[in-house]
């Protein structure tokens, strides 16, 4: 440990209180840890741990029905606890700043950004006006906006999400903090801006020396910023040490189950096999009599775990809240057998086909699968997919690029206004949803994005699978339909009992189970499951992916699976679609799509994705920009302004043609098939140590 | 390491070790309940008016209607007549009594009906939009344009002053609002999934308002509901004080304000009684929509 | 900008033709009660059977409606004043112009001679009111608005919900009990005639108080309940509600009260006047504000 006067931070022995209706609720307790000058301490863990709360309490923003029932916060080896009101307030946005998901709650929407900043001086530097503008511009420009004295007129709604949060970091930055505590900063941002945010941010801290405390559920975030990594489970630090060894030599369970479920990019379906945590984070009503992850682990043995866990040491500064982390450790992190690896499906009979298809809004043009004047130079076919039965279509790409419009077409949310969308042998191109046949109703289904809006929460679980049945399924006869639900219940591993629930009572988790069950009820050929894990939490996210495979094995259903998340899809999808503004510019099997020859943009969005595991080495082609709205230009490569592959003169004046890299993977880029295929790969084993993985040559390392 | 798979896969086959939230979040709502002083008022007085209104028989001293001449020289309150004799020297205490039969049989049916009309006018439009809500939205809006007093006296003064008129009045004055609030409600709700999810089973339109979107609507319709109750219990007051109310004799808490106002100067307690009666009334329904809110609000 | 209030423009003219055609269906629906109201009680049926036929009353409702809609605009005669129906129906403005609602038959008067003086004193009572209930009500918004969630915030909504729960007639009624009755500093009527007891001023204190609590107590619990945003519209129409009332209880000679003496007496023509100048007034505030809110609003503004 640091001596004292570089200790910015630290907790003791902190224990937070919720009252609640009948009891309190202890949100936090038992938590203690240090932050020195420069240093970046990572609280990990999933919703409800305790993690927001530990950041709330420092500020003292828990509202009024929460408190510090215990223990002490220390800044600057000076007790908060005494601090008055104002003295807090003057700390708050001064010594210590805080930025949050929400960039757009930070600003103030009616006032210009130059303005919101030069405050931040006024208040906290008193500076005269003078010095104020320049330091301004100074820190637009520290934070990456290329033009700062362009920016200090304009007002929060008129810019993108991406340089809201670099100005709240701007602002953060300007009031020279002591302490920085970012709660998922970038979470609501996309990967490219994601990774630029995290550089600007290990830059600005590199460059200042703040510290840190970094909050997120991402272990690929945290172990891209942060020194040290504190581990939260249940309201308590389980796990502590350096980033390199909580993440590559985990000791706690639930640390060790916690990077078991995050899919891993560099790695496919066949190659490993993602583990599930079953349970949920118990909710502490009085500090715990047992160890807090004894109901849902796999080690637990009576007589050692049913008393109160105390943070060991295990030598190096690690701790850990297990008394059996010896045995846990022994017992090695081999991966478990890869799943049955699921070969591509031979080509059976199509069930959906889309050609040329098109979609372009009139009114606000948010965003559109072909050109915005699709009308004007349009020559060859833009969305163009097939389907066959039973097989996994993954699509990715970042907000905006078109995916979700693409399902609404399939599903007959939307008609398209060019193309051709065939389903089940009949064209539908069309159709929305009410005006399909019977069977092409039944035979699509849809997996939605947000647990909350899926269900309805007036009506119990019961009431929705049957209903579910009723419409979709063959049973007839109530007892047929019982049955068929309780199969259903089954096969989202859920009780039988829980049919009584009202959908309002359930947890997210369980909401997306019944939204998963409903959707298979019919045994269809076709769900469309549009980000349905991105609201969830990893080890929660992990078990519906293995719910959405298992059940679609059983119903030989095939299954479009539209995410965000790269290594989501690469672990569930045989064949894989990258989007970007509205046209699919990669299209192959999974493994194909993820290593050389691969389109600039995927390159891009795979060194974007930050890794949990540390022995991956990646070239980190940095990717600029944002996803811009779909300009009209035609006749180019739409990719072209943030390419750090383009060839001047050509990708932005010609439409770039698609190359057959492979039969069946389609690129559509100007670079030569040859220049693709010598694009280095993203991924590398750190010290050659290179293992073949299905399909790539690691001859770059 | 196979322990962990293994044993993971079976404990996901029993999430019954999950907390089951079902139970668990039910009771602190009525635990809520009981905790709302501001909704407990509220649901007293409506409780108590209720009573009365059932128990009249037992409660009241006298028929409502009964003249009495003993109290001709000195109809101010006395231990024979609690509240007095009104101007006809009919017994305040047992009119005031008898009179909250009428009123809570007549404004929550007529309101009960204006909900039916308001939810379906307002629904349709909101579900299905184009000119369907176009033409909704333009009755509402030239309804609403009426002061509602106006709209009121001119309806019962066609129609004709009776408690089946008043409860069409109630609907015709009531009903706009009901739709246009259900009408937003729509429009916010079937952009949810679960709508979605409704069509892509191929639900017809009747049983995706009626059954996923309506249920979702009840807060704000209950809470509309008790605001209504109030305005509507005034209105029907307002009615009988203009002398559009209950034909007379009947005992109607408007109408007894009106028969005493012109002898307010020596007679106030026979205008103020009554009054009272309508104002603790009304309170009990607005003080339940208070409480409701705020319930709602998690204040 | 000027498509925004042409759009409004044009959709205020619809509501009022739409709310004329309501208010005349409800008043003039049965033909046969139109002829015998405007003779009165005391015509014999042969004299209602003449007017009915002269009067075209067996046209449809539309066509009626057409006519009347005519007669008010100023672009037919209103055939009542023709002198060989004997009814003496005698206007001074001449039996075409804009306004005309036709003859009163409770007061032997044209509608015209008597509503605007009554519309007048109506406005006087409602503007004293307004005067009072803007600030207040503002004022009332900005202290819940600093004492969000604190004990002052908490008085006035329970203090709006009491207030609100209060119907103007008995809060006049108590009133009235307490300040004209018990301590007698104020005149319990206002029928606006100097020269009594009481001067013309003081007859405004008790009429505009109980506008005032009832008005600012309602829109109050309205803007709790954020169901309208806050705007002059809502005060103006639950202001128009409660003038009835107050007018009514305190024999204001305002046009609430005329409206109630004609529907109480079956006076068509006065009924459809007072009517159709209500709504209209309600639909000009509407419009005023709609407009007003845009210019406030540079979101609606550049839309
Ligand atoms: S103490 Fe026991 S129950 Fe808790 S994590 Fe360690 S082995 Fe598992
Ligand atoms: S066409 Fe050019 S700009 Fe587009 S992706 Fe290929 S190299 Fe980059």
């Amino acid at each position: 440990m640091a001596d004292e006067r570089d200790t910015i931070l630290s907790v003791e022995d902190l224990e937070v209180r919720y009252a609640s209706d009948d009891r309190d609720i202890v949100a936090v307790t038992d938590v203690s840890f240090a932050i020195e000058r420069g240093q970046c301490l990572g609280l990990v863990g999933e919703s409800g741990c305790g993690k927001s709360t530990i950041a709330m309490a420092i500020l003292r923003y828990l509202g009024h029905q929460g408190r510090i029932s215990k223990g002490r916060i220390l800044f600057q080896s000076r007790d908060m606890a005494g601090l008055t009101a104002e003295d807090l307030r003057a700390l708050r946005g001064g010594r210590i700043a805080a930025i949050y998901q929400g960039a757009s709650t930070a600003l103030n929407p009616t006032m210009a950004i130059g303005a919101q900043l030069a405050e931040v001086l006024r208040t906290h530097a008193g500076l005269d006006r003078n010095r104020i503008s320049d330091r301004v511009l100074d820190m637009l420009a520290a934070v990456g906006i290329s033009e700062p004295s362009g920016m200090i007129g304009r007002f929060p709604h008129q810019i993108s999400g991406g340089q809201q949060q670099r100005v709240v970091i701007a602002m953060a930055f300007l009031a020279e903090p002591e302490l920085l505590i970012l709660d998922e900063p970038t979470t609501a941002l996309d990967v490219t801006v994601e990774a630029e945010i995290m550089n600007l941010l290990g830059e600005m801290r590199a460059a200042r020396g703040t510290a840190m405390l970094f909050i997120s559920h991402n272990l690929g975030l945290v172990r891209q910023i942060c020194h040290t990594i504190s581990v939260m489970y249940a309201g308590q630090i389980v796990e502590h040490g350096s980033a390199q060894s909580v993440l590559d030599r985990p000791r706690h369970p639930y640390t060790i189950g916690m990077i078991a479920c995050v899919p891993r990019l560099d790695l496919g379906r066949a190659d490993y096999r993602l583990v599930s945590m079953p349970g949920q984070v118990p909710r502490l009503v009085e500090p715990p009599r047992c160890c807090t992850f004894m109901d849902r682990c796999a080690h637990a043995r009576e007589g050692t775990c049913d008393r109160p866990m105390a943070l060991e040491d295990m030598g190096g500064g690690a701790r850990v809240r297990c008394s059996r982390w010896r045995e846990v450790a022994g017992a090695g992190l081999s991966a478990p057998p890869a799943a049955s690896a699921t070969p591509i499906l031979p080509r059976r009979d199509r069930i959906l086909s889309l050609e040329g298809v098109s979609k372009t809004y009139e009114m606000h043009r948010l965003f559109n699968l072909s050109r915005k004047s699709a009308a004007k130079v349009r020559a060859n076919d833009l969305i163009s997919l097939e389907l066959a039965a039973g097989e996994t279509l993954g699509i990715v790409g970042e907000s905006g690029c078109g995916k979700s419009t693409l399902a609404r077409i399939v599903t007959g949310l939307e008609v398209p206004t060019g193309g051709w969308v065939r389903l089940l042998g009949g064209d539908v191109t069309r159709r929305m949803v009410e005006r399909r046949s019977l069977r092409q109703v039944r035979n699509v289904q849809m997996v939605f994005q947000n647990p909350d809006s899926t269900l309805n929460p007036s009506h119990s679980v019961g009431f929705i699978l049957e209903r579910a049945v009723k419409k979709l399924g063959a049973a007839t006869g109530r007892a047929a339909r019982r049955a068929e639900v309780e199969r259903l219940l089954d096969l989202v591993r859920m009780p039988r009992d829980i049919t009584r629930v009202t959908a309002a009572h359930l947890s997210g988790g369980q909401k997306q189970r019944v939204a998963v069950a409903r959707a298979f009820a019919g045994r269809p050929s076709l769900v469309v499951a549009d980000e349905p894990t991105s609201a969830l939490d990893t080890s929660v996210k992990t078990a519906i992916l293995e719910l959405l495979l298992s059940a679609q094995k059983e119903s030989g259903t095939a299954l479009i699976f539209i995410s965000h998340d790269l290594a989501v899809v690469r672990y569930i999808a045989d064949r894989i679609a990258v989007m970007y503004l509205g046209q699919i510019v990669e299209i192959g099997r999974a493994d194909e799509v993820f290593t050389p020859p691969y389109h600039p943009y995927c390159e891009a969005l795979l060194a974007a994705v930050p890794a949990v595991d540390g022995a991956l080495d990646r070239r980190r082609p940095r990717l600029t920009g944002e996803v811009g709205r779909a300009v009209a230009n035609a006749g180019s490569c739409l990719f072209a302004p943030r390419c750090a592959r383009a060839i001047a003169g050509t990708c932005e004046r010609f439409e770039p043609p698609v190359i057959e890299a492979a039969a069946g993977h389609l690129i559509r880029c100007h670079l030569p098939l040859a220049d693709l295929c010598a694009l280095p790969p993203v991924f590398g084993r750190r010290g050659g140590a290179a293992q073949t993985v299905s399909g790539w040559q690691p001859t770059n390392l | 390491m196979t322990g962990p798979a293994t044993d993971t896969a079976s404990a996901a086959a029993r999430p019954s070790a999950q907390p089951q939230p079902g139970q668990a979040a039910r009771r602190p709502r009525f635990r809520k309940l009981r905790r709302s002083k501001v909704l407990g008022i509220g649901i007293a007085l409506i409780a108590f008016w209720v009573a009365v209104a059932i128990l009249a028989p037992l409660i009241a001293p006298y028929g409502p209607n009964i003249q009495h001449t003993t109290a001709l020289a000195n109809p101010f309150p006395s231990s024979d007549h609690w509240f007095g004799a009104d101007p006809l020297r009919r017994d305040i205490f047992s009119r005031i009594v008898w009179g909250a039969r009428p009123v809570l049989l007549v404004a929550p049916a007529a309101l009960f009906c204006a909900n039916v009309v308001g939810i379906a006018i307002g629904m349709s439009a909101g579900f299905y939009g184009g000119w369907v809500d176009e033409l909704c939205s333009r009755v509402i809006d030239v309804l609403l344009s009426f002061p509602k007093i106006v709209l009121y006296v001119v309806l019962i003064a066609s129609l004709g002053p009776s408690a089946l008129n008043i409860v069409v009045a109630v609907i015709l004055v009531s009903s706009p609002g009901i739709g246009r609030l259900v009408r937003g409600l729509t429009i916010e709700l079937k952009t949810r999934d679960f709508v979605t999810a409704a069509r892509m089973r191929a639900e017809s339109g009747f049983y995706i308002m009626l059954v996923e979107i309506l249920p979702n609507a009840r807060g704000p319709l209950i809470v509309d509901f008790c605001m209504r109750m109030g305005y509507t219990i005034i209105a029907i007051g307002v009615l009988g004080f203009l002398g559009l109310g209950l034909p007379p004799p009947n005992p109607d808490w408007g109408g007894m304000v009106r028969e005493a106002t012109p002898m307010l100067t020596v007679y106030p307690y026979m205008a103020i009684f009554p009054s009272l009666a309508i104002i603790t009334l009304v309170m009990g329904f607005n003080l339940v929509a208070d409480g409701l809110q705020d319930l709602d609000h998690g204040r | 900008m000027t498509r925004f209030i042409l759009r409004r423009l044009a959709s205020a003219l619809f509501t009022m033709v739409a709310a004329s055609l309501i208010v005349f269906v409800l008043v003039e629906a049965s033909p046969g009660n139109v002829a015998r109201k405007t003779l009165g009680p005391f015509a014999s049926d042969e004299q209602v059977q003449i007017l009915y036929e002269r009067l075209q009353l067996n046209d449809s409702l539309i066509v009626r409606y057409g006519r009347w809609l005519g007669i008010i605009t100023g672009l037919r005669a209103d055939p009542l004043q023709n002198p060989s129906l004997g009814l003496k129906f005698h206007d001074r403005r001449g039996d075409r112009y804009v306004g005309n609602f036709g003859f009163s038959t409770m007061m032997k008067i044209p509608v015209a001679d008597v509503i605007w003086q009554r519309l007048a004193n109506s406005a006087a009572l409602a503007g004293l009111a307004f005067l009072v209930i803007v600030p207040l009500a503002i004022a009332i918004g900005i202290l819940a608005g600093l004492n969000a969630g604190r004990p002052l915030d908490r008085a006035i909504t329970t203090l709006s919900t009491v207030f609100a729960s209060i119907p103007e007639f008995a809060s006049a009624v108590l009133l009235m009990s307490l300040f004209a009755v018990w301590l007698g500093w104020l005149p319990g009527t206002s029928p606006l005639q100097a020269g009594g007891f009481w001067p013309i001023y003081s007859q405004f204190v008790l009429p505009v108080t109980v506008l005032t609590l009832y008005v600012t107590a309602y829109v109050a619990r309205f803007v709790r309940a954020s169901m309208i945003e806050v705007m002059a519209t809502p005060y103006v129409r639950t202001l128009m509600s409660g003038v009835v009332v107050t007018e009514v209880v305190f024999a204001y000679p305002g046009l609430g009260r005329l409206l109630l003496e004609t529907a109480l007496f079956g006076d068509i023509a006065l009924i459809e006047a007072a009517t159709l100048i209500a709504v209209l007034i309600a639909v000009a505030t509407q419009l005023a504000g709609d407009i007003g809110y845009m210019l406030l609003n540079p979101r609606i503004r550049f839309a």
